[in-house]
């Protein structure tokens, strides 16, 4: 098992692919789960082809996880593969049952929870008494349940049982009991293996006749729950090459379809090579590799029925498919088709991701963004810039050009859906809707917009966060609601928007909303009010609640009260550049809107000077730039500046000023007025001189720095230019509120 | 122009390791000779030319681009006397680079003068209502002859 741990890249590959694995089982179970709820009407809780998606899920996560010597994980999973085998032999009539929903649930993120801490390293949490205890009591109940209703049909059909196992028996001399097997009652299991294991001597006794067939056939069973059958299979194939002739085997693709397990489980693998001569040595070979349980010769036509069964099964496929896709290409609706075979299409798609490090991304836009610098370090060159050659400005354009491509795919790689965060919050809204009993619907809005992938793994907290209150303190109990003439079911919106800069995210919900008056009592009590009550817009009323230590709950709950979760959230917010509003009414509803940068990596913006000193400002926020003539300048009755221009008036604010600078420009008409808007609010800034635009890579300011609050001084970020000095990236949002 | 001493060199300064040993690096603000331990030494560069960052405290002067990492600097001088230094944008001064933490901070002093190993037992150590050590930068006093080191205390400058 140690040595496991040290394959280091083995390791990687397990994490990802369980922890997809359990989040696509996430996501089954709420669809199912939310179907269920919708249909009410229907028997069905699962229908078959959902019951095959998640039994094979749960197959590969035991597989993995018993590969890896997570043997506790490879146990709960192998119980709810028994609890779906069950659900698959139609024994449990799966009415709407929530136990078994939130048995699936506690054990998914049991499996998910293990799987966070071996990726943390820490030593993991193998009791699983628990949750073993709740699926076998959970195994027993419905079993109980199910013996009861059938227990007079049980006996009715005994008989026929009977006669069954005599056909069967004749079946299987005629070797075909296999194809029979699905007609075969599940209540007859017993009397099937007991058949089974005739079958065996039946076919041990032929064993001569098999040896005067030219072919030789072997069936092959592994030990039970050794997992990942398919590659011990190809393994046994391996092993067999050099040594038969014509070697065939059933099922076919075993090494890159880990679906043939279960069939490799359920029927055993087969074998087939023509050199019966051989089949001392071969025996031998097959006896001694690992994890074979049993083997045995079988007759070469049972091999062939397979095989054959197999080429029908496949094979024909293939041209339907093809036609109706040729078809429905000239129809124009190959999308509809593809709807109807979503599976296969998400299969498909699939081989077109592959999974990379983000850590070699990081490194890779590090590059880039070094190049970057690079070719601003030649063009800005002097020297270069006097030099008159034939076609080196072209080429240098040219390769110009090809940087900025290249960095715009770089950055258009780093952008993942907001989905991945969003599908999350119905997981958060099932359970708290459960425990709270409340009814809740979640609304997905714009969830195809694109964010950078450390944006993406920042913002989950706060949205669980959000959604969190949303629910506890937002959502009415179901009385309530009626009362206030509202909907039954509460309802959230989590929308996402592109607007060009940043990236807008809002939670909005139509609860009671927030109290002001609440809050303002609540603040005065905990000394967070830092001006007069009378002073405070509401705007400014209700971020209050953004503050540390507020909290308007009394009570302490699971979800919230602890008065830490909105202060958390803002703090996760600002620390990538983002900030949040909060705007509710009573009665009505609240709604929190976050804005947060798309990208920390990169910005096009405007180099300025001040005094001896360079900053950059964000394209996007200037407006423009001008000059003003003594005209344009007003003087207000209590001395502030401002500008007159194209009839707006505009604050002005001065930022040698506010920075301290020394500089020789200090009369406005001398500089350059910079239009910056930021949030619908528009003012100027007074710069010395505009030096340039180009592309900047952010990086941040050390954190070493972080306790003097650089962020509140109005600067976001800092860049290396092409002379190789630091310039200070401002922030044009914190620089209007200094 | 910067003419580096990395760590490693200055490490390979003398072999004979004793046990009681520590290695210090020493360098002088207003002739004053003082010693910092080198175990948190990166690198030793010259530089020129920095970026200011409003709204610090004075004793940090700003950022410098350190072979592409993005490194503040404090004025040492300023640091431990809280005067107002003058620090001359346009002249090459001594930078010693500290690893504290994982933070890498650069202090500011007028000359590295060499490496040497100080025995502890000669270390004398001040008690903490000493007259001269204002801000407890100062863990103590080692004389070298007639000279005075001081050892600086880098977790309370660095803190």
């Amino acid at each position: 098992m140690k040595n496991f741990y040290n394959s280091e890249s083995m390791m990687e590959i397990f994490l990802l692919e369980v922890g997809e694995q359990l989040e696509s089982l996430d996501d089954l179970l709420l669809c199912i789960e939310k179907k269920d709820d919708l249909d009410k009407n229907s028997s069905q809780a699962f229908n078959k082809d959902d019951i095959e998606n998640i039994f094979r899920i749960m197959h590969t996560v035991k597989g993995a996880c018993a590969m890896m010597g997570f043997d506790y994980m490879a146990t709960v999973s192998h119980k709810l593969e028994d609890l779906f085998s069950l659900i698959r032999s139609n024994k449990y009539n799966n009415d709407r049952n929530i136990n078994l929903f939130n048995i699936l649930f506690d054990s998914c993120d049991f499996l998910k929870e293990s799987i966070e801490i071996i990726k943390k390293g820490d030593s993991p949490n193998t009791d699983i008494d628990d949750i073993i205890t709740s699926i076998d009591t959970f195994l027993e109940d419905i079993t109980v349940f199910y013996q009861d209703n059938n227990s007079a049909l049980e006996e009715n059909t005994d008989k026929k049982t009977l006669l069954n196992k005599h056909i069967h028996d004749l079946n299987i001399i005629s070797k075909s009991n296999l194809n029979n097997k699905e007609n075969i009652p599940e209540i007859g299991i017993n009397d099937y293996s007991k058949s089974f294991t005739k079958s065996k001597e039946n076919i041990l006794e032929n064993n001569n006749t098999v040896l005067n067939n030219k072919k030789g056939s072997i069936r092959v069973y592994f030990d039970e729950d050794s997992g990942m059958e398919n590659l011990r299979a190809f393994l046994l194939i391996e092993s067999l090459k050099d040594i038969c002739y014509n070697l065939e085997y059933y099922p076919k693709n075993i090494e890159n379809n880990p679906e043939t397990c279960i069939d490799i489980v359920k029927d055993g693998f087969f074998l087939s090579f023509t050199n019966i001569e051989n089949m001392k040595i071969i025996e031998k070979t097959i006896e001694s590799s690992i994890n074979v349980k049993t083997y045995e010769v079988v007759d070469s036509r049972l091999f062939d029925k397979f095989n054959d069964r197999y080429t029908q099964e496949n094979i024909p496929k293939i041209p339907t498919l093809s036609k109706s896709i040729v078809e429905n290409l000239m129809d124009g609706s190959l999308y509809n088709d593809l709807d109807r075979d979503d599976f296969n299409s998400i299969k498909n798609s699939k081989q077109n991701l592959i999974n990379v490090n983000l850590l070699k991304l990081d490194k890779i836009m590090d590059i880039v963004g070094e190049i970057v610098i690079a070719e601003s370090i030649i063009s800005s060159n002097t020297e270069i810039k006097s030099l008159k050659i034939d076609g080196f400005t072209k080429s240098f354009m040219n390769l110009r050009k090809l940087i900025s491509e290249l960095q715009n795919d770089i950055m258009s790689i780093r952008m993942v859906p907001i989905s991945l965060v969003f599908h999350k919050m119905h997981r958060v809204v099932r359970d708290m809707s459960k425990k709270l009993n409340k009814s809740i619907d979640l609304i997905l809005v714009g969830e195809d917009t694109e964010v950078d992938k450390s944006i993406i793994d920042i913002l989950s907290d706060p949205l669980i966060h959000l959604i969190r209150n949303s629910i506890d303190h937002g959502i009415e109990k179901y009385n309530d609601r009626i009362k206030a003439k509202k909907q039954e079911k509460g309802r959230i919106v989590l929308f996402s928007q592109n607007t060009g800069g940043e990236i807008v995210i809002i939670v909005s919900d139509d609860g009671k909303g927030i109290d002001e008056k609440i809050i303002i009592e609540e603040a005065t009590k905990n000394r967070l009010l830092t001006k007069p009550i009378s002073e405070y817009s509401k705007k400014e009323i209700l971020s209050l609640i953004l503050m540390p230590g507020f909290s308007t709950t009394n009570s302490v709950t699971e979800f919230s009260g602890r008065g830490v979760g909105l202060d958390i959230v803002n703090k996760n917010i600002e620390s990538i550049g983002g900030n949040i509003t909060v705007d509710s009414d009573i009665g009505m509803g609240t709604t929190i809107i976050i804005k947060i940068p798309i990208t920390l990596a990169i910005i096009s913006g405007l180099e300025i000077c001040i005094g001896s000193q360079r900053y950059i400002i964000p394209l996007n926020y200037i407006n423009k730039s001008f000059r003003v003539s003594k005209e344009d300048i007003i003087i207000s009755s209590n001395g502030d500046e401002k500008i007159y221009k194209s009839d707006n008036i505009y604050n002005i604010i001065r930022l040698h000023e506010i920075y301290g600078i020394d500089t020789t420009i200090l009369n406005l008409i001398d500089g350059i007025i910079l239009e910056v808007e930021v949030d619908g609010c528009r003012y100027c800034l007074f710069v010395d001189s505009v030096s340039g635009e180009g592309q900047f890579v952010v990086k941040p300011i050390p954190k070493y720095l972080n306790k003097f609050d650089i962020k509140k001084s109005g600067i976001a970020g800092c860049t290396i230019l092409g002379d190789g000095s630091i310039s200070l990236i401002l922030d044009v949002y914190s620089l209007f509120n200094i | 122009m910067n003419n580096n001493v990395s760590y490693e060199e200055v490490a390979e300064f003398d072999e004979s390791n004793y046990n009681n040993f520590d290695k210090y690096i020493t360098f002088s603000i207003d002739a004053k000779v003082y010693c910092l331990s080198v175990s948190i030494i990166r690198s030793i560069v010259m530089f020129k030319g920095y970026t200011y960052v409003p709204n610090l405290p004075s004793y940090y002067k700003g950022l410098i681009n350190l072979r592409g990492d993005i490194v503040p600097i404090i004025d040492l001088f300023e640091k431990m006397n809280g005067n107002i230094g003058i620090l001359n944008n346009n002249k090459e001064r001594c930078l010693i680079v500290v690893d504290y933490l994982g933070d890498i901070v650069g202090l500011i002093v007028d000359y590295v003068l060499e490496v040497i190993d100080i025995e502890e037992s000669k270390i004398v150590y001040y008690s903490d209502d000493d007259i001269d050590n204002i801000h407890n930068y100062i863990t103590g006093v080692f004389k070298d002859l007639e000279d005075k080191k001081f050892i600086l205390d880098y977790k309370k400058i660095l803190k």
